[in-house]
């Protein structure tokens, strides 16, 4: 059993901008990506979001694709994100024959299908209009991102809501550790959508302001859409290849909150447990965690139920943390890879993203970053995403230091 | 990779007659193009109070967990790993109809909450509180061997010692309708909902061996030639439903291998969604535990079969362009 699993590409694209260079900038400046809806057709302006700033029609031109991938958002941002992951790895089409793409996605092409699911259910599916509606499964976008990028030995989609990419990063993992493959594209991407957009807001889980997690008057997720891939390799792939090393996937755990559909645990057991046994296969200790980019929706439920995870292993000597969604706004599908480049830039760039919009503390000694430090000796993160159903998962990024000799 | 990986248990609940093995005497044999699932009585599996609340598939997974469970030696499961094509499709098409015709500020959050095609798997574990590994895997016509691979894996390396694994899908008639027009390589369609228990514990009471679980993206013929060997593969069980779309695939393999095996199909019973694989693994264990083919499943083969029920390879396609392979193994 392969032991060690390295990161050695990312690729990612969100409201804070196209690739890893203008996420690093708008990162490091403070720039939040939220704002008002351009892009989903929807009565409910009143809820900021984060939308990437490119239209379909933009992407599309950008890519050089058309139908039916232009009018499949969670498509043309997977390509653009695992395009750029692929080549920062420098891998080849040969050895992407042999490699495995792995992709969370729950939205799939729910963008397509809600804008002509009114024309085939009025009209009983006569119309050419319920072809489009093929679309909808997140398998298909899975298998157009992967047709745009290589050929791929192995493909397959995991869909467990806000966790789905950090489920499609563990998946690659464990098909690495068992010898199935020795490189894997994972990742995941989500397109915004009207149709979950008014989900959320059903569940009155939306913020009209700009989202303030981890703060003691927060009202609310802004949701976010975007895709976001990483490289995992094996240690004798990056040997052979040569690959650098952006950092190991050092840990990572699934657990399940078991309590209810989209409400957590009042002692978060979900992610107490995920981030426990995420630290036991990293043999890391609590001391060892340097800092914690949280899932921090910035619901009353979520940011409350985190942090008495967080204090069940740390107490009050909690490690630093934040929540990047007021960057970025809850990419849901995709946030657990979104958020995991982000994890990769702060190792390899020495700094913490600050929980912008926090003012005031939920508890004492549970502030989060918010002004900047000096953290170049961040050796240890950890990344937490927890879905619907209790879908918790912890993945613990660690900086790759060359041994002498 | 050491550690096995046995069959426990199954259920299933299909058009066949529900969480029964009646259909290998006595199958049920439909004219209609789309027929929907036998319900199960759920009066024994599921209390009313939370059965009222649940849409049809979540009832019938929850049977078929439920049952398969209750037959095996497992009660709390390391891990529940579900596939899932469609998810909750008929919460999310309700939705979706509110949304056309009342607009966007009467929504019902019953339906938004139990639409993910993870409700599935985190449903099983809330009932069973099960803290375990918990995964979803929703890709077409390979979305149960996607969970089956990632569970077969976990076992063989020791990271889990037991797994629920299983596969749902619901079609809505309206659903069925738009499959005619975006699915043109399905035939008979219908419902599917199976559950199993996997373990890596050698008991007497287990069905029969995963000795292989392999996944493929747009192989070449050669590629999938090269896995089978004549003196295992004798037995495969194709995912063949009459359709030429579908089936001049599995025809093409069959023409290029280099032995003539005993082929059969499962979908004629089961007929076609994008959990029909699942059904086919149900059948190919129940084969080898039964050491039995029943003749209505005999596909295009010129005798009956003679020899050693020792495997059965189920081969399955999805849209040609995704392929599975899973050896199953007699104990």
């Amino acid at each position: 059993m392969a032991d060690k699993v390295f990161v050695t590409g990312a690729g990612i694209i969100s409201a804070l901008g196209i690739g890893k260079e203008a996420t690093l900038e708008a990162l490091l400046n403070g720039e939040s990506g939220i704002g008002k809806i351009p892009h989903i057709q929807t009565e409910h302006e009143e809820f900021p979001v984060g939308e990437v700033a490119l239209s379909n029609a933009e992407m599309s031109r950008m890519l050089n694709v058309g139908y039916p991938i232009d009018g499949l958002r969670t498509v043309l941002m997977g390509i653009i994100a695992a395009k750029e992951a692929v080549e920062s790895a420098g891998l080849t089409e040969k050895e992407l024959r042999k490699a495995a793409f792995i992709s969370g996605t729950t939205v799939g092409g729910m963008d397509k299908t809600e804008r002509h699911f009114k024309t085939v259910f009025d009209s009983n599916v006569e119309t050419d209009d319920s072809l489009e509606l093929k679309y909808n499964d997140c398998g298909y976008s899975t298998e157009l991102i992967a047709d745009n990028i290589g050929k791929f030995n192995l493909i397959t989609t995991t869909s467990t809501a806000c966790s789905s990419a950090a489920n499609a990063i563990i998946f690659g993992a464990n098909l690495i550790k068992a010898g199935v493959t020795d490189i894997a594209v994972v990742g995941g991407s989500e397109a915004l959508t009207k149709f979950h957009l008014n989900g959320f807001n059903t569940l009155m889980i939306l913020d009209k302001k700009n989202c303030r997690p981890f703060d003691k008057e927060r009202m609310g997720i802004n949701l976010g859409e975007g895709a976001a891939y990483i490289i995992l390799e094996s240690e004798n792939s990056v040997k052979a290849r040569g690959a650098s090393i952006l950092g190991e996937l050092r840990g990572y755990a699934n657990t399940c909150d078991a309590f209810h559909q989209t409400a957590t645990s009042k002692n978060g057991e979900g992610a107490y447990l995920a981030m426990r046994k995420a630290m036991d296969m990293a043999h890391l200790c609590p001391q060892d965690i340097d800092y914690i980019n949280a899932h921090g929706t910035g619901t009353p439920n979520n940011d409350e139920t985190e942090l008495a995870a967080m204090q069940r292993i740390w107490d009050y000597e909690l490690p630093k943390f934040s929540s990047t969604k007021a960057f970025t706004g809850h990419t849901t599908s995709a946030s657990g890879s979104i958020e995991a480049v982000i994890c990769l830039l702060a190792l390899q760039h020495g700094f913490l993203p600050k929980n912008l919009g926090w003012h005031n503390p939920m508890k004492e000694d549970a502030i989060p970053v918010i002004d900047d430090v000096d953290n170049s000796n961040v050796k240890n993160i950890i990344n937490n995403s927890f879905g619907f159903g209790g879908n918790d998962s912890t993945l613990i990024f660690s900086k790759f230091i060359k041994e002498n000799g | 990779m050491a550690n096995r990986c046995y069959i426990n248990s199954l259920a299933q609940v299909s058009c066949q007659k529900p969480l029964s093995d009646e259909w290998f005497d006595s199958p049920c044999l439909y004219l209609e193009d789309y027929v929907r699932a036998q319900e199960p009585d759920t009066k024994d599996l599921i209390m009313p109070s939370e059965s009222r609340r649940m849409s049809k598939i979540l009832k019938r997974t929850v049977s078929t967990a439920i049952t398969a469970l209750k037959n095996s030696e497992i009660k709390h499961p390391d891990a529940i790993i579900t596939g899932t094509g469609m998810g909750c499709m008929e919460n999310s098409e309700k939705f979706l109809i509110d949304l056309s015709r009342f607009g966007e500020n009467c929504l019902k959050p019953t339906l938004f909450m139990q639409s993910t095609h993870n409700t599935i798997s985190s449903l099983i574990a809330i009932i069973l509180k099960c803290h375990g590994y918990n995964n979803t895997y929703s890709h077409k016509g390979i979305s149960f061997e996607s969970s089956l691979l990632d569970a077969w894996i976990q076992m063989k390396n020791g990271m889990i010692r037991n797994a629920l694994v299983g596969a749902h899908d619901e079609v809505s008639p309206f659903m069925d309708l738009v499959l005619e027009r975006t699915h043109p390589e399905y035939s008979f369609v219908s419902e599917a909902s199976v559950s199993a228990v996997l373990t890596n514990n050698m008991s007497s009471n287990n069905i029969c061996e995963v000795v292989e679980v392999k996944l493929f993206h747009r192989p070449d013929v050669k590629e999938l030639t090269n896995l089978l060997d004549k003196n295992i593969d004798n037995v495969l069980l194709l995912g063949i439903n009459g359709n030429t779309l579908n089936d001049r695939p599995y025809e093409n393999l069959l023409k290029a291998l280099s032995y003539k095996p005993h082929t059969l199909q499962y979908k004629n019973i089961f007929g076609e969604n994008f959990s029909a694989s699942a059904l086919g693994f149900y059948v190919g264990a129940k084969i080898l535990e039964k050491q039995m083919i029943p003749t209505f499943l005999s596909w295009h083969n010129e005798n009956v079969y003679t020899g050693n029920l020792e495997y059965v390879t189920i081969l399955n396609h999805s849209d040609n362009i995704t392929w599975s392979m899973i050896r199953l193994k007699r104990v």
